[in-house]
């Protein structure tokens, strides 16, 4: 599913450059779940966004899904994160003004089809499979952290995507709830989907089947965590 | 991106902040408003300028006999043989010979006039022209020479039943009179005679002079009359009535004039262009009065596509998060530039028409009170507005390209927007 050699990115500071990948190799499997750890500011993030095509200025390959991001130009790249991939952010990243089932719709916006009867269903049914289908007229306020999170994991799964991107999906949340969106990710891992997921959460890299340590803007397996 | 998932974000957004958009919308409303007023203003004086004050037809060249004689065989003479030749010039449609009456006139009336009773004694001047120039105003009759025994037909100026109307009547507490209702008014003439000149010559012509029409061609000053008549008239005053006074040239296209215009100097005649050039000068003034309420028309609008861009660079700035995320779920660059740029193509869109049917509103409150306020001066026309619906498309349209212009660095800007850094928790 996600196959990336000798990824490598770089940022100034200043007068300093910090390579936060520094030729990093990853393979995931097809249906794999996978968590990468690593402290803070390790390039997890960057890693997450440069394989959902959101970052293009990069050196190295990637494909993904069978796409082979380098390749493509922005307009390409739109379409792959519209229909290849689900994004999950630590904030939920909700637009406020819309409804729950309006950002659930979000990604037909951006889509060549109309948003109408069929894809509205598919919002439906997707908030349903996430347990929010009666509160779906409701805007991001009127919703609790897990709900939240709940709706962002159901616009992300609209568009049925091949992979789910992970970035701190639990980092917002209490135990309780944050166990209940873990679980839903183990539902969604069972039916088939490939999540990578980024996080330094020990009960997310232990619902994972690998995990993976991001040191040094290079990925290792990391010893003693994972199902 | 479809169009109707365009417009359903574009009204989503405008309705999240639409008193910022009300904002952007008014300002561009205003530099609408003002622009279409001025150029309505501005074009209705420039009609009113060029129909009733100074009516000057495009096809027209007036020819007149040189006014000052060169050489050993003097100027040329406008007589018949002249005639022909500028007949036979390429371009000329049509020529109408004019002769003024070279005797004085005078009238004295003392009668009904109208419903009231005027008594009057003025001098009288006259012209005499071919029937064919005023023949589509003529109302009453043929206008041709009727003889010494019956009226002669006359045909008044346009202008001059407007300033008896507007100016001369009034304070006289004499009738207003249309076109119609002067038609057959008849009033003694007795030509060969003056109140204020010295003795003439020949006998003194006793005659009736019968308005059968007005006519924007007609003398300004005096009464139109058919050209053999005048012939006639000068005959009896042992005047010249040979060579004619002028000649009129219909030419067969406005572009031909210039042509004419040549053609006839190289012969040695002149050219009467008075008229058209105090039409130019009147039209030249009222273009530049509209062009600098124009231009500031347009500042305005410029202000308001800076305010727009403003305006739209902070709300780029308060919704990176947001652009970030529509670029994570699928939006183009291009989505992102179409999104900012429909949302002030929108607020332009309203501005444009407000400030379009402002406009509008106010030019009908100007004349609804110019009806009823200003006083009834010589050619006041009912609306000082050229209502045109090129003026307000044009105004609607200018609108939405304000709106755009200010939108464009901040469309760019946003879209320029590193998506993985504005969804960076």
């Amino acid at each position: 599913m996600i196959h990336a050699r000798q990824l490598r990115k770089a940022y100034r500071d200043g007068a300093d450059e910090v390579r936060v990948l520094n030729g990093l190799d990853l393979d995931v499997r097809a249906g794999e779940f996978v968590a990468v750890v690593g402290p803070s500011g390790s390039g997890k993030s960057t890693l997450l966004h440069v394989l959902g095509g959101l970052d293009a200025s990069y050196a190295g390959e990637v494909e993904v899904a069978g796409v082979r991001l380098n390749e493509l130009n922005d307009v390409a790249l739109a379409r792959f994160r519209n229909r290849q991939v689900g994004f999950v952010f630590q904030s939920f990243h909700l637009i406020a003004s819309l409804s729950a089932l309006d950002n659930v719709l979000l990604p037909a916006f951006f889509d060549v089809e109309a948003v109408a009867g069929p894809r509205r269903k598919r919002a439906e049914d997707v908030l349903a499979r996430v347990g929010l289908i009666e509160k779906k007229n409701r805007v991001p306020a009127q919703l609790s952290g897990g709900e939240r999170q709940r709706t962002a994991i159901a616009r992300a799964l609209f568009a049925e995507p091949k992979l789910l991107l992970c970035d701190e999906p639990t980092g917002n949340l209490d135990e309780t709830t944050g166990g209940e969106v873990i679980e839903l990710f183990r539902e969604l891992h069972r039916d088939g989907l490939t999540i990578l997921v980024v996080t330094h959460e020990d009960r997310m890299s232990t619902a994972a089947q690998r995990v993976l340590r991001l040191t040094g803007g290079v990925l290792r397996p990391s010893g003693g965590e994972g199902r | 991106m479809k169009a109707s998932s365009l417009r359903r974000l574009v009204l989503l957004s405008l309705a999240r902040d639409w008193k910022g958009a009300a904002f952007s919308a008014f300002g561009v409303a205003i530099g609408i408003g003002a622009l279409v007023f001025f150029i309505s203003l501005g074009l209705g004086v420039g009609r009113v300028v060029q129909q009733k004050v100074f009516p000057v037809e495009a096809t027209l060249v007036d020819v007149v006999p040189p006014s000052i004689s060169v050489g050993i065989l003097g100027g040329a003479k406008l007589d018949q043989s002249t005639v022909d030749r500028l007949s036979k010039l390429g371009d000329v449609a049509q020529v109408y010979r004019k002769m003024n009456v070279r005797i004085p006139a005078a009238s004295r009336y003392d009668g009904p006039f109208f419903g009231s009773h005027l008594r009057m004694a003025i001098e009288v001047l006259a012209v005499g022209v071919d029937a064919g120039l005023v023949r589509k105003d003529v109302l009453l009759g043929d206008f041709s020479d009727p003889g010494a025994e019956r009226p002669i037909p006359a045909i008044a100026s346009t202008r001059l039943l407007e300033i008896y109307n507007k100016t001369f009547a009034p304070p006289r507490n004499l009738p207003q009179l249309s076109p119609n209702l002067v038609v057959g008014f008849t009033l003694p003439v007795q030509f060969n005679r003056t109140f204020v000149g010295g003795a003439t010559s020949g006998p003194v012509v006793e005659a009736q002079v019968q308005i059968v029409g007005v006519s924007e061609r007609a003398l300004l000053a005096g009464i139109t009359i058919p050209l053999e008549a005048a012939i006639r008239l000068n005959r009896i005053g042992n005047a010249d009535a040979q060579t004619f006074s002028g000649v009129t040239l219909v030419a067969r296209d406005p572009s031909g004039v210039p042509r004419i215009v040549d053609r006839v100097r190289g012969m040695g005649l002149q050219i009467d262009d008075q008229e058209r050039r105090l039409a130019q000068n009147a039209g030249a003034a009222v273009m530049i009065t509209t062009s600098a309420m124009a231009l500031l028309s347009m500042l305005i609008c410029f202000l308001a596509a800076v305010n727009i861009a403003h305006a739209l660079f902070a709300s780029v700035r308060a919704r990176a998060r947001e652009i970030g995320i529509m670029r994570a779920v699928g939006a183009a660059r291009r989505d992102i530039r179409s999104l900012i740029l429909a949302e002030a193509g929108v607020v332009g869109l309203v501005g444009g028409f407000a400030g379009t049917i402002g406009a509008v509103a106010l030019a009908t409150g100007v004349d609804r009170l110019s009806a009823s306020q200003l006083p009834n001066f010589p050619f006041k026309p009912d609306t000082f507005f050229s209502h045109d619906w090129r003026i307000f498309a044009g105004g609607v349209a200018l609108g939405v390209i304000a709106a755009l212009a200010g939108a464009f660095l901040p469309s760019r800007h946003a879209a320029a927007m590193n998506p993985a850094r504005t969804v960076a928790d």
